[in-house]
């Protein structure tokens, strides 16, 4: 066998990290130790356990044991951020489907409509030339004819109902184009369609609530910015708390980091113990904010009776535990992938 | 784990017992674009040398040992570490050679949040050696520093003398059993005779096989039972002066 061969085989043989590249030739591998005496260089790598994952996670652990317990204060400010941001996300995780269903209710009124009055009067095939030409018109989804017939037995059902009898010999009302415009079309691009069909002849009047319709889009819109502004800012939040509770941690480990660089330990077994505690400040924020959450359902559930805000979960075949488990699991990998990026910046400036 | 040594491209440059163990050729470094700290020095180390640094401060001494220990890179020429061009090792491969040395610096960097035992012990286990074994390890170290084991669990550093506190920080240098070990004035606070005793337990490392490199602005006036490969190098504004065996 090589020399080379048999620095390897005792790397993964024998104690492993002591068998690093400067290997001593193999006549003085196998002399023995000295138990009292001075050491014996390359000659004391007797055999022993190999490098060990689990050792190296253990050591890990206790770093980061000893980080928190360096600087409580630090933890708990980042726990306490963490946990409101949490809070904010969990609740905005369960109201969405409360959200998503209210949303669907909207949507129908979301569908602008105008009136389109025709004039008195007007043949069969004029009404079909401007069906026709307002079906073609710039952002608008679909033309409803109301033959003035209808529109007066409708008129007359619901004066019966209100118990005034209607007593119409003439039918006064014209016939009626009802308009509907494609749901994301603005304002100005309907007024401006209305504009044109304003201009068409047989028309009589056209009639639209633009401000209504202003104030909708825009209290819709507004709504969904804030929603997704303070999902947003819960998120970021979130990040931010871990990151400068790890940037504090390991400002405080840096003469620690310089010294486990200096004596071969990897970027890797440096970082470590940033992912352990990222992972468990996000899993605590996680618990302390699905308990603030029950607290604040307890206080809200008389006040909305009948509302489940879990319904949507119950539907789930595993039901609403495992969906908050697996929440709880998403939280941790977040805080274990960031706490382990914090520490992977804080090493690389301790070069 | 993967080694260094287990790529192909390297494979050529694995060590033998011819190879030195350190290789200096042509090397210069410098900070800025005035401040030259090594201007093209060469020298070869074998295995097992005792060599002493010596030159004034500002010199290049510690340039070399950081240099040696992949802590830096030259400006030009090549430093090779077991037959290993540093410049051209991986980021990865870097930890795994400094495993292979033991540091020691004129700050002995323990740290003062645990005893001087679990200082000594953190070299083997940040490199994944078991907790008992890496116990072992630094109470045998210990030991061959002249520190009692009991005492180092039950102090911390700031309770030890300046002597001590390089003893304690040389058993953390060999805790990981080096073949080359890396000194850097580890006894420029040291009275005349700690100053030799730590010597004097670098030359039993050095007897036992172990490369010792110690770089000092003043070298040791008194008596030191210097080993029988000791080597002088002499270093003065970056430039190597003489080379005594």
């Amino acid at each position: 066998m090589s020399r080379r061969a048999g620095c390897r085989r005792m790397r993964h043989e024998s104690t492993g990290p002591s068998q690093g590249p400067i290997c001593k030739p193999a006549a003085a591998q196998g002399e023995p130790d000295v138990p009292a005496g001075p050491p014996q260089g390359r000659n004391l790598e007797r055999e022993g356990p190999p490098v060990s994952a689990v050792a190296l996670r253990g050591f890990a652990l206790r770093r980061a044991w000893r980080g928190a317990a360096r600087q409580p204060g630090v933890l708990l400010v980042a726990l306490l951020l963490a946990t409101v941001a949490t809070t904010v996300l969990l609740a905005a995780l369960v109201a969405a489907p409360l959200l998503w269903r209210a949303w669907q209710q909207v949507q129908p009124l979301r569908t602008a409509e105008a009136t389109l009055f025709v004039a008195p009067g007007t043949a069969s095939a004029d009404l079909k030339a401007l069906t026709a030409r307002a079906q073609a018109a710039p952002r608008i989804a679909a033309v409803e004819w109301v033959p003035r017939d209808q529109a007066l037995a409708a008129l007359a059902a619901r004066a019966s109902r209100s118990g005034v009898p209607a007593e119409v010999k003439n039918n006064p009302l014209p016939d009626v184009l009802i308009l509907q415009f494609d749901a994301g079309a603005t304002t100005g691009e309907i007024e401006a369609t209305l504009v044109a069909l304003r201009k068409l002849p047989r028309v009589d009047l056209v009639h639209f609530d633009a401000r209504w319709h202003q104030r909708l889009t825009s209290g819709l819109r507004a709504g969904t910015a804030l929603g997704a502004a303070a999902a947003a800012v819960a998120a970021l939040t979130l990040a931010l708390a871990l990151v400068a509770a790890i940037r504090l941690l390991t400002a405080a480990d840096l003469p620690e980091v310089r010294l486990l660089r200096l004596v071969g330990a990897t970027d890797a077994t440096i970082a470590r113990p940033y992912a352990y505690t990222g992972a468990a400040l996000l899993l605590a924020a996680g618990l302390l904010g699905s308990g603030a959450l029950w607290v604040l359902w307890q206080v809200l559930a008389p006040a909305l009776p009948g509302l489940d805000p879990l319904e949507p979960a119950r539907a789930l075949p595993a039901g609403p535990g495992l969906l908050w488990a697996a929440v709880l699991a998403v939280l941790g990998l977040g805080g274990a992938i960031i706490g382990r990026l914090a520490g992977a910046s804080a090493v690389r400036k301790a070069k | 784990m993967s080694t260094p040594l287990e790529t192909p491209a390297e494979t050529t440059t694995a060590p033998d017992a011819e190879t030195p163990l350190v290789q200096f050729d042509g090397v210069s470094r410098r900070f800025g674009s005035f401040r030259l700290a090594l201007a093209d020095v060469s020298f070869s180390i074998a295995r097992g040398q005792f060599v002493l640094l010596t030159g004034p401060s500002g010199a290049g001494k510690s340039t070399i040992l950081q240099l040696i220990a992949a802590l830096d890179l030259p400006t030009s020429g090549s430093v090779r570490v077991a037959g290993q061009d540093i410049g051209r090792l991986r980021p990865r491969a870097v930890p795994l050679l400094r495993q292979s040395m033991g540091i020691v610096l004129q700050d002995p960097m323990l740290l003062d949040d645990r005893s001087v035992f679990d200082n000594v012990m953190l070299p083997a286990l940040a490199t994944g050696v078991a907790r008992a074994e890496a116990a072992e390890r630094a109470e045998r170290a210990l030991s061959r520093t002249g520190l009692p084991a009991d005492e180092a669990r039950r102090v911390r550093p700031r309770a030890l003398s300046g002597g001590e506190q390089q003893r304690a920080a040389l058993a953390r240098a060999i805790v990981n059993r080096p073949a080359l070990l890396l000194a850097d004035e580890p006894v420029a606070h040291l009275d005349e005779p700690a100053a030799a005793a730590l010597l004097a337990i670098l030359a039993q490392f050095c007897a036992a096989g172990v490369t010792v490199i110690v770089a000092t602005h003043a070298p040791p006036a008194g008596a030191w039972p210097a080993p029988p490969m000791l080597r002088r190098l002499h270093v003065e504004a970056g430039r190597l002066q003489a080379d005594a065996s």
